[in-house]
C-alpha cells in the first residue's frame, strides 16, 4: 500500500496524507485534531461538533446545508469527539460518490473538500457578528440533553458506560466523549468559540484522503486554510501508566430489565507503545473476540448462559471488558467459567486449534481493512498517536510473529478490577433512574 | 460452462452479475469483484417468521410455534459430529445467520479459504440434526436473546403499532417468539419446518467479492441436494387494508415519550422503481432537508432520532415515522397536516432534486462492499425483482410521479400511532 501513499506537511503541525485508490465507489476526507484531553472542556467539545456538524456561515439553515449536501450527490458530513490515551481526537469528516460515478463529469471531490473546509474554518455567526448562532446552540444544547438522559434506552451500552465510570474514576478512561449534563449549562456562544479557536490552534491535525480523487486541489485549500489560522500545537501526553488496584469491586445497580448486563474490566500492564499489545490483542480475540472464541463456545455454547459474551482491549488504555447478558441467577456462575477460560489462556492450555483461529481472524480483520475507504481512513487516523505508522500488511507480519507463550503472558497480567452488573429493580415495580448520566 | 450464466453487465455501477438457477432448483447470483480480498457468501431461504400456517402439496394445514423458523436458525448450526461456528474458525472465516419475517439466511466472509467455507455453508444448510437433548439445550440461550429484546421499549413501540394496524397478520408477533411457545418446539416440528422450506426450490445463493463464478458453480454442482419439488402454501390471513386501532400506548422506564406512527395501504407490490422513489418523498418532505423537519425541531417536537421508514413485505405496506417526542400527539397532527399540504401544493421541484441525486449516489455507494452487494442480490432472488432498475430510475424520475405516489401512500384516515411512555408512578 506504501507506493500508493502521498504524505506532506502543510503548516505547523499538520500533516496531509492522501491515499489513492480506485477500487471503490466512494471515496473520504477526514480532518482529525488530536490535543490533550481535558476534563473541563469535554463538554463544550462535544457541543462544538454538534455545531460544525449544524450550520455555516455560507448554509446557516440547517435544511439548506443538508441541500447542498445532497446536491453532491448524497455527499455525508459527519464530525465526532473520542478519547484515546490521554488525547481527544475531534474529526470532521466527509465521504462522497467518487468523482469517477458522477454523471457529466462533474467533479464533487473539490466542491466536497470546499464544504468540508468551510464546516471547520467559517462557522455561522449570529445577528450580532460574533461566531455561532444562539438558535443553533438551544437546539443543540436540547438535543445533547435528551441524547444524555436516553442513553439508559440502550442496557448495553449504559452498562458499559457505568462500568467505566465507576471503574476508571479521576482517569482519562473514565471520562465521557459525548459531555456531561450538569456542564451543558456553560457551554455558551462564547465559551464554543473559544474552544473552536483553542483547537484550530493548539491541535495536532491529520488530514486523510482516500479515493480515486487527485489529491492535489484538496491539499491546496487546507494549505491555504492553515496558513491563515494561527498555530502554536502544544505537545501531546503520553499514554496513561498502568494502575493496579488492591481488590475486586463488585457493583450492582439495579433499574427495570428483565435480563441482567454484566461486565467484568480487566486492566493489564500491556499498553501502547509496549511491544506486547499485539500480543495482547490476540490474546483478549481468543478469549472472547467472536464465534470462535472460548468465552462463546462455553459460556454460550456449552453452559447456555447467555446469549452474547465476548472481550474486547484497548491497547491505549490496557484495559479489557467482558461483557455478557445473562439472567441474574447465573451470575455466579457465569463468572467464575469466564475466569476459568482466562485461566485456560494463562496456562498455555489452549488447543493449537484455537489459537490458530484466534489467528487467522485476526488477519483476516487485517485483510479487511483494505476493502473499504473508510477502514483505510481509520486506520491511519488511529494510528497518529503511535508516533509512527504502519500499513494493515505490516500489522499483520507482527500478528504473524506472536506466539503462543506470548498471548499466555498476556493472559496472566490480566487483573480483574471490578465487576459490574445492572439488574432487575427486585421490588417489581419500574424503579427510578439513577439521575444525573452521561455518555 | 461459463454460458449456464446469464450475464448482466451494469453500465451505471461498472458491476458485472452472473445469474443461473442450478438444476437442483437453487437461484443463484454471483459478482466478482477480483481487486479485493474478502467475499462474502449468503445461502437462504424464503421461510421467515410469519410462515407459521403451511401445507405441503395440497395437505392439510400446520400451524406450529411462534419463533420456530428463528429456532430452526439457531439449531442448524449444530451437526451431528461438529458445530458449523467451530469448522468455520478453524480457517479464519467469520459466520452468521439471521432470521426475519420473511427468510432465513446463513452467511460467511472471509478473506482466504473461499472454497472451504463454501462448502461448510452448503453442508451444514444442507444437514440439519435435532434431537430432545440438543434442542432442549438452545432454550436458555433463546430465552436470554428474547429477554435482550424486551430489555429494549423500541421493541414494545413496534409491536404495539403493528398490533394496532394488523388484526392477524403474523407481523404482529415477535420473530424470536415467546418463552412459551419456543417451550412447544420439539425436533419433530423442527424436521417438518425444515422439510417444507428447505427445499433448493425455495433456496437462493449470492456471493460477492474474490470468487470466480465458475469456481462457485463447480462446488455447487458438488455439493447441492436435488429433492423433489413441491408446492408450498404458506397461509397468511386476509386484511382489508384498513388499521384497527388509531392509538396504542404503553408504560416503560423511558426519559421522554417514544413515538412511532404507521400509515398503512393495503398491499400491493411495489415495482423498484416505486420503491426508490418512495424513498426520495419519504426524505423530501419529512427528511432533514425538508422544511417540516426544521419547523418540527425548532418547535421541539422532534430531535436528531426522527426517522421516516418503511415496512414492506408479504401482506405488509406501511409508512412509518418514529423518534422521542414530549408530545407524540402533536407530531401526529402536524405530520397529517403537512401530508394534507403536500397533496394540495407538491413537493418542492427543487427539493425533489437534491433527493433524487443524493439517492443516486447513495445507491451507487451500495455496490462497494461484498457484503451490501450480496445482500441486495439476495433480496432479489427472492423477490424476483431486479435492484439495478431502481438505481437507473433515479437518473429518471420526475417530481409528477413523486406527488403521485406520495397521495396514494399517505393516507391520515388510516393512521396508528404508537406510544411509550414513562408510568406514572415512576
Amino acid at each position: 500500500m506504501e507506493n500508493k501513499l502521498y504524505v506532506s506537511t502543510l503548516a505547523e503541525g499538520v500533516t496531509f496524507r492522501a491515499v489513492r485508490e480506485t477500487r471503490f465507489k466512494n471515496a473520504c476526507i477526514g480532518v482529525h485534531f488530536f490535543f490533550p484531553l481535558q476534563r473541563e472542556y469535554v463538554t463544550v467539545n462535544a457541543l462544538l461538533t454538534s455545531m460544525l456538524r449544524r450550520s455555516c456561515a455560507r448554509y446557516p439553515e440547517y435544511n439548506e446545508l443538508r441541500r447542498a449536501h445532497a446536491m453532491l450527490y448524497g455527499a455525508e458530513s459527519d464530525t465526532s469527539v473520542s478519547i484515546i490515551g490521554n488525547c481527544q481526537m475531534l474529526s470532521v469528516e466527509i465521504e462522497m460518490t467518487d468523482d469517477r460515478f458522477i454523471p457529466d463529469g462533474e467533479c464533487v471531490s473539490g466542491e466536497c473538500a470546499e464544504l468540508l473546509s468551510e464546516l471547520i474554518f467559517r462557522p455561522a455567526v449570529g445577528d450580532d457578528g460574533r461566531l455561532f448562532r444562539q438558535e443553533d446552540l438551544d437546539v443543540v444544547l436540547r438535543n445533547a440533553e435528551e441524547r444524555i438522559q436516553s442513553l439508559v434506552l440502550d442496557k448495553e451500552a449504559y452498562a458499559s458506560h457505568r462500568c467505566y465510570e465507576i471503574m476508571c474514576e479521576g482517569e482519562a478512561a473514565g471520562v465521557a466523549p459525548g459531555g456531561y449534563l450538569e456542564d451543558l449549562p456553560g457551554v455558551t456562544r462564547e465559551a464554543l468559540a473559544q474552544a473552536w479557536q483553542r483547537i484550530l490552534t493548539t491541535s495536532s491535525v491529520e488530514i486523510i484522503t482516500v479515493g480515486g480523487m487527485d489529491h492535489a486541489p484538496v491539499e491546496r485549500i487546507f494549505k491555504k486554510e492553515f496558513n491563515a489560522t494561527e498555530r502554536h500545537p502544544v505537545s501531546l501526553p503520553g499514554r496513561p501508566g498502568y494502575k493496579e488496584s488492591p481488590e475486586v469491586r463488585t457493583v450492582t445497580e439495579r433499574i427495570d430489565v428483565k435480563q441482567s448486563k454484566m461486565i467484568m474490566g480487566y486492566r493489564l500492564p500491556v499498553i501502547e507503545p509496549d511491544d506486547r499489545t499485539m500480543a495482547a490483542r490476540l490474546m483478549s480475540l481468543m478469549f472472547g473476540g467472536g464465534t470462535s472464541s472460548l468465552l462463546f463456545r462455553n459460556v454460550r455454547e456449552k453452559l447456555s448462559l447467555c446469549y452474547y459474551c465476548s472481550s474486547s482491549y484497548g491497547r491505549s488504555t490496557g484495559l479489557m471488558f467482558v461483557r455478557s447478558g445473562i439472567d441474574e441467577t447465573n451470575y455466579d456462575k457465569a463468572v467464575e467459567e469466564i475466569k476459568k477460560q482466562l485461566a485456560v489462556i494463562a496456562g498455555n492450555e489452549f488447543t493449537d486449534d484455537e489459537f490458530n483461529a484466534a489467528r487467522l481472524t485476526a488477519l483476516s480483520a487485517f485483510d479487511n481493512i483494505g476493502d473499504s475507504v473508510s477502514s483505510i481512513a481509520e486506520w491511519y487516523a488511529n494510528q497518529y498517536l503511535d508516533g509512527c505508522v504502519r500499513t494493515p500488511e505490516q500489522a499483520a507480519e507482527r500478528m504473524k510473529a506472536v506466539t503462543r507463550s506470548q498471548v499466555a503472558e498476556c493472559a496472566s497480567l490480566a487483573k480483574l478490577d471490578t465487576v459490574y452488573m445492572l439488574s432487575p429493580d427486585r421490588t417489581e415495580q419500574s424503579g427510578d433512574l439513577p439521575e444525573g448520566g452521561a455518555i | 460452462m461459463t454460458d449456464r450464466f446469464t450475464v448482466f453487465h451494469d453500465e451505471l455501477t461498472q458491476e458485472t452479475v452472473y445469474y443461473t438457477t442450478h438444476p437442483t432448483g437453487v437461484k443463484i447470483a454471483i459478482c466478482p469483484k477480483p481487486y479485493i480480498k474478502s467475499a462474502y457468501a449468503v445461502f437462504g431461504t424464503k421461510y421467515g417468521s410469519i410462515d407459521n400456517d403451511f401445507s405441503v402439496d395440497g395437505g392439510e394445514f400446520t400451524r406450529v410455534p411462534d419463533g420456530i423458523a428463528h429456532y430452526l436458525e439457531h439449531k442448524l448450526f449444530e451437526n451431528e459430529d461438529c458445530e458449523a461456528f467451530e469448522q468455520y474458525a478453524q480457517i479464519g472465516a467469520c459466520a452468521n445467520a439471521y432470521t426475519g419475517f420473511d427468510r432465513t439466511c446463513y452467511l460467511f466472509s472471509c478473506t482466504r479459504e473461499f472454497d472451504h467455507a463454501f462448502r461448510i455453508l452448503l453442508d451444514f444448510v444442507q444437514n440439519p440434526f435435532f434431537t430432545e437433548e440438543t434442542v432442549r439445550k438452545e432454550q436458555g440461550i433463546i430465552a436470554q436473546e428474547i429477554d435482550m429484546y424486551r430489555d429494549n421499549p423500541g421493541w414494545h413501540l413496534y409491536y404495539n403499532l403493528m398490533k394496532a394496524m394488523y388484526r392477524d397478520h403474523p407481523i404482529r408477533t415477535d420473530i424470536a417468539g415467546t418463552a412459551e411457545s419456543i417451550s412447544q418446539i420439539t425436533p419433530e416440528l423442527l424436521y417438518r419446518c425444515y422439510d417444507a422450506f428447505y427445499n433448493p426450490n425455495n433456496m437462493v445463493l449470492s456471493v460477492a467479492g474474490n470468487v470466480n463464478p465458475d469456481r462457485v458453480l463447480e462446488l455447487c454442482d458438488e455439493l447441492l441436494k436435488s429433492k423433489p419439488q413441491h408446492e408450498i402454501v404458506s397461509r397468511c390471513p386476509e386484511d382489508d387494508g384498513s388499521v384497527i386501532q388509531t392509538f396504542t400506548e404503553c408504560e416503560y422506564d423511558v426519559p421522554m415519550p417514544l413515538f412511532q406512527i404507521g400509515f398503512k395501504k393495503k398491499y400491493r407490490r411495489l415495482t423498484e422503481r416505486e420503491r426508490v422513489l418512495l424513498g426520495i418523498v419519504r426524505a423530501a418532505v419529512f427528511g432533514p432537508v425538508s422544511d417540516f423537519y426544521s419547523r418540527m425541531m425548532n418547535k421541539k417536537l422532534i430531535g436528531t432520532d426522527f426517522a421516516p421508514g418503511f415496512i414492506y413485505l408479504r401482506g405488509v405496506l406501511v409508512s412509518t415515522f418514529q423518534g422521542m417526542s414530549r408530545s407524540p400527539e402533536a407530531i401526529r397532527d402536524e405530520i397529517f397536516e403537512e401530508i394534507e399540504r403536500v397533496k394540495r401544493e407538491g413537493i418542492s421541484p427543487r427539493v425533489f432534486e437534491c433527493l433524487r441525486r443524493s439517492s443516486y449516489g447513495g445507491q451507487i455507494i451500495m455496490y462497494n462492499n461484498p457484503d451490501d452487494i450480496a445482500e441486495i442480490l439476495l433480496g432479489d432472488l427472492m423477490n424476483g425483482t431486479n435492484v439495478f432498475e431502481g438505481l437507473r430510475a433515479a437518473t429518471e424520475i420526475t417530481v409528477d410521479e413523486g406527488n403521485q405516489l406520495f397521495s396514494e401512500m399517505f393516507d391520515i384516515s388510516n393512521s396508528s400511532l404508537s406510544v411509550v411512555r414513562r408510568g406514572k408512578e415512576a
